[in-house]
C-alpha cells in the first residue's frame, strides 16, 4: 500500500465529515471530497512531512470550497428531505436532543459567508487548535477569532428570531 | 424561540459537527484518470481557426454589402470625344453642344460613348439652334433627359457622407448582482439593516506587569491612526477584561461597542491601564 492510500484509508472519514458539514449537500459534499483528494495526490510532492497531514489535506478542501462558484452562501442547499433530516439527527451524538433546535441550527449554518462557516466547522470538529485553523485558512489568528465570534453571534441572533 | 445561550450553542454545534455519515465516500481515483480535459480550442484547432475564417468573411461581406456598396466616388465616364471638357457636376460648359459633339463619327465611339453622342445625350440638331441663355440650361435638360450613362447631376455628390446606423451606447442589460460576496453587502434580516457585531481584540503580556487594581483598557485606531470611540479613555466603553492569568502570563481582551467597527480593515489597539501605562499594543486585520 503507497503513502497516498495509507492516507486515503485514514482520513478518507473525517474528510467526509467535512464535507459535508462544509456543503450541506451531499452530492456537492462528495464531488468536493473527490477533488480535494486529486488535488492532493497532484501535489503530494509538495506535502512536507514535518506538518500534519490532516491539516495540509484540509486546507487543500478549503481552498477548492472557497473557490467555488456553484457553492453559493446563501441557504439554497440547507433544506433537507425527511430522510436527510432523520439520518442528521441519528447522527447527531446529543443526548438531550432538541429536534428543532437542531434542524434550524443546520439551516442557520448555511446562511454564514463561506468565510465564516469554513472557521465555524473547523473549530467545532474540536481537532484543530486557533493556531492551526489560521495555517488551514492562511489568515492571522486574530481573524480566526474574529471570525468566531461574528459567526456565534450571526448564529445567535438567526436562532433567536426563529 | 428565546435566545439560546452561548454555552447550548456550543455544545450543539459541536454536536453537530461530530456527527458521522452512515458511509464515508469512497476516492475513486480511476474516474480521474481520465485524460485531462483538453480545451474544445485546442483539440479543434484547425477547425476553429476554419470557423473564425469563415465568421470574418462573413461579417466583412455583410459590412461590405450594407455600407460598403454606395458609390462615393464619382462613376468613371469615358472622356467626351472631340476636344470637349470632361464633365463635372453643375458645370453648364460640358455639355455645350458643340459640332464635334454632334459628330455621329465621334472617336470615342461605342457604350458610354455612345451614350455621351449627340443622338443619345442630346437632343437633336435643333440644340445648335438655341440662344445663349437656353445654352445655359441645356445642362439641365440635358441631365434630365434618360441616357444609358450617369449624367452629372445624378452623381453622388461628395459633400454626402454614408450614414451609419448608430449603436445604442446604454447597454440592453443590468449589471447582475448575484449575491456572491455577501459580505460586501450590508448585513440585513428581514430587510432591515444590521449593525456590523462588535469586534475582540486579544493580546497577552507578562501577567506581573497587571495593576493592582486591575482596571484593563483599551483603544483601538484605525489604519489611518485615528482613534475610534469614546474620547474619554477611561469609560467603560474601553473598559478590557482579562480573560486569564495562567503561568506568569495574562490575556486580556476587549470587546468593542456595536458599530465602532463598521467595515473591514488593518486595525491597531493598545491595552493600557488606569494610570495610562501601555501593557500590550497590536495590529489586527478585522473582518466582519
Amino acid at each position: 500500500m503507497t503513502d497516498f492510500e495509507r492516507y486515503v484509508n485514514e482520513y478518507s472519514r473525517d474528510l467526509t465529515r467535512f464535507c459535508i458539514h462544509l456543503c450541506g449537500d451531499p452530492n456537492d459534499a462528495e464531488d468536493l471530497f473527490q477533488d480535494t483528494w486529486t488535488r492532493a495526490l497532484s501535489k503530494l510532492g509538495q506535502y512536507d512531512p514535518a506538518l500534519s497531514f490532516k491539516s495540509w489535506l484540509f486546507a487543500i478542501c478549503v481552498n477548492i470550497f472557497r473557490n467555488n462558484r456553484k457553492l453559493k452562501d446563501n441557504a439554497a442547499r440547507a433544506s433537507l428531505t425527511a430522510e436527510e433530516q432523520e439520518r442528521l439527527l441519528a447522527s447527531i451524538p446529543d443526548e438531550q436532543k432538541d429536534v428543532d433546535a437542531y434542524l434550524d441550527l443546520y439551516e442557520a449554518l448555511y446562511t454564514l459567508p463561506k468565510k465564516h462557516r469554513a472557521v465555524i466547522i473547523l473549530f467545532y470538529f474540536r481537532e484543530f487548535s486557533q493556531r492551526e485553523i489560521a495555517a488551514i485558512l492562511h489568515i492571522p489568528e486574530g481573524t480566526v477569532k474574529s471570525r468566531l465570534n461574528t459567526a456565534r453571534k450571526l448564529l445567535q441572533r438567526r436562532l433567536s428570531h426563529e | 424561540m428565546s435566545k439560546i445561550s452561548e454555552e447550548r450553542l456550543d455544545q450543539m454545534l459541536t454536536s453537530l459537527c461530530k456527527a458521522e455519515p452512515e458511509q464515508p465516500f469512497i476516492y475513486r481515483p480511476q474516474e480521474d484518470e481520465r485524460p485531462a480535459a483538453v480545451p474544445f480550442y485546442r483539440r479543434y484547432r484547425g477547425l476553429a481557426a476554419a470557423a473564425v475564417l469563415v465568421f470574418v468573411s462573413v461579417v466583412s461581406l455583410t459590412v461590405f454589402f450594407i455600407f460598403g456598396n454606395k458609390p462615393t466616388a464619382p462613376v468613371p465616364v469615358a472622356p467626351v470625344p472631340h476636344g470637349t471638357a470632361p464633365s463635372e457636376p453643375g458645370t453648364a460648359g460640358s455639355d455645350a453642344p458643340t459640332d464635334s459633339n454632334l459628330s455621329p463619327q465621334s472617336p470615342s465611339g461605342h457604350g458610354r460613348e455612345d451614350a455621351t453622342s449627340p443622338t443619345s445625350s442630346r437632343p437633336s440638331a435643333t440644340v445648335n439652334k438655341r440662344t445663349p441663355t437656353s445654352k445655359a440650361t441645356s445642362p439641365a435638360s440635358g441631365a434630365t433627359e434618360p441616357t444609358g450613362a450617369p449624367e452629372p447631376t445624378e452623381r453622388v455628390k461628395p459633400t454626402e457622407k454614408p450614414v451609419f446606423p448608430t449603436i445604442p451606447m446604454d447597454p440592453p442589460w443590468d449589471d447582475p448582482t448575484d449575491g456572491d460576496e455577501p459580505w460586501l453587502d450590508p448585513p440585513t434580516e428581514n430587510g432591515n439593516y444590521q449593525e456590523p457585531p462588535p469586534v475582540e481584540f486579544y493580546a497577552s503580556f507578562d501577567a506581573d506587569r497587571l495593576p493592582a487594581d486591575r482596571m484593563i483598557y483599551c483603544k483601538v485606531y484605525d489604519r489611518r491612526g485615528r482613534r475610534l470611540g469614546d474620547s474619554d479613555l477611561y469609560s467603560s466603553e474601553h473598559a478590557a477584561s482579562i480573560e486569564y492569568i495562567k503561568n506568569g502570563t495574562a490575556l486580556v481582551r476587549y470587546l468593542t461597542p456595536e458599530g465602532l467597527i463598521v467595515m473591514d480593515g488593518s486595525y491597531s489597539y493598545v491595552f493600557y491601564d488606569s494610570s495610562g501605562a501601555i501593557l500590550a499594543q497590536g495590529q489586527d486585520y478585522v473582518e466582519l
